[in-house]
């Protein structure tokens, strides 16, 4: 099972891979000094990410056991499954949490969302998972609808 | 039997001779007369015939001839028509309409022609001429007829297809046009849809279609 806390702040594979990316980096520095983590978690990370890995790591002790935690975690990361969805906008990061918790409550907990930008799709999503293609645009829509008409003047 | 009796019977006997005689001559005379007169009939009715027969063939070369220049120039329509199809159609059918009614003045003036000279000549001939005459004109008229109609089918045939084709180069052509047209009218729409839509639609609203996209696949029984 999944961390909800590390769901909350992994949404898309961008999310993912900066996860993925930080986990490495703080495995690098677990067995230095606390100072020197710490110090990492405070100033180069973002926010969301350094509250998260504080949160775990200054409970454990032992760098062994920090080392365990990481890895799980990393496990975890890794294996989240992608939904590749395309929409016509830039959503902002409060947009992308309400699309992954649609996503995920459609399709489990452990989605992560691969976000593309395309606005010639006009509106709605393009949505991809496990190979598996679904126009649901406003595009779409609109060429039915002006299909129609074309077929009826025709 | 008395002498002068005899004398008078004899010379009764030589009286009647002699009007028998004169009588054989006399009615010799005549037949010969009527036999030449009846000749002469004859001939006279062949050549009324032979006249009558020549303006009929006159007549019907003429008739003959109006067709054929009818023929002409209905496939010069034709001919034209095909080149303008990808004109306008109502000159096309002006066209027509005036070549038509030219031809049909034309025909109706040698018509009349025709039907003068013969009525002239029909007037002119005896009785009994015209009888035989007039079973000629019946065969006559028969040949005539049997030649308008090959004339008429060969006329129909040859314009058929030809304006066939052109009605079908006019409607191919009408087609393509209207669904260029249909074509360029439907681009041009939604373009403008897809633009006017992009334009009007607010980040919240892309959200809410984005989410609703999304729980639609569920009413669909998941992806």
């Amino acid at each position: 099972m999944v961390d909800e806390t590390l769901l909350d702040i992994v949404v898309t594979t961008e999310d993912r891979e900066e996860c993925i990316a930080l986990i490495d980096q703080l495995l690098s520095l677990i067995y230095t000094n606390d100072s020197s983590l710490l110090s990492f978690l405070h100033s180069d990370v973002p926010e969301i990410f350094s509250k998260f890995f504080l949160n775990y790591l200054q409970t454990t002790v032992d760098s062994q056991s920090k080392e365990r935690i990481l890895r799980k975690l990393r496990d975890e990361v890794s294996h989240l499954e992608k939904i590749s969805i395309t929409v016509a906008f830039r959503p902002s990061r409060n947009s992308l949490e309400k699309m992954v918790s649609q996503v995920r409550k459609q399709y489990g907990s452990n989605m992560v969302m691969e976000v593309h930008y395309n606005p010639e799709i006009i509106a709605g999503a393009e949505i991809v998972y496990k190979g598996i293609y679904r126009d649901m645009t406003s595009r779409k829509k609109l060429d039915e609808v002006l299909n129609g008409m074309k077929g009826k003047a025709l | 039997m008395d002498t002068t009796l005899i004398y008078i019977l004899i010379f009764v006997l030589a009286a009647i001779a002699l009007v028998g005689i004169a009588l054989a001559v006399s009615y010799s005379s005549l037949f010969i007369k009527y036999r030449k007169l009846r000749e002469e009939l004859v001939e006279r009715q062949k050549r009324e015939a032979d006249s009558f027969q020549k303006t009929f063939e006159d007549s019907r070369k003429q008739s003959l001839l109006i067709l054929d220049q009818a023929q002409n120039a209905a496939r010069e329509i034709v001919s034209r028509a095909g080149n303008i199809t990808n004109g306008n159609n109502a000159d096309l059918l002006k066209l027509v309409n005036e070549n038509l009614k030219m031809q049909k003045a034309s025909y109706d003036q040698a018509l009349l022609s025709i039907s003068e000279n013969i009525t002239k000549t029909f007037n002119s001939m005896p009785t009994d001429v015209k009888k035989q005459v007039e079973v000629e004109v019946a065969k006559l008229v028969s040949v005539i007829e049997a030649d308008m109609s090959t004339l008429q089918t060969a006329l129909q045939a040859s314009l058929k297809q030809p304006f066939e084709e052109a009605q079908r180069e006019a409607d191919t052509y009408k087609k393509e046009r209207i669904k260029q047209f249909e074509g360029s009218l439907f681009s041009i729409l939604s373009d403008i849809s897809r633009e006017v839509l992009r334009k009007e639609l607010t980040s919240e609203e892309h959200e809410k279609l984005v989410l609703k996209a999304l729980e639609e696949k569920k009413i669909e029984g998941g992806i």
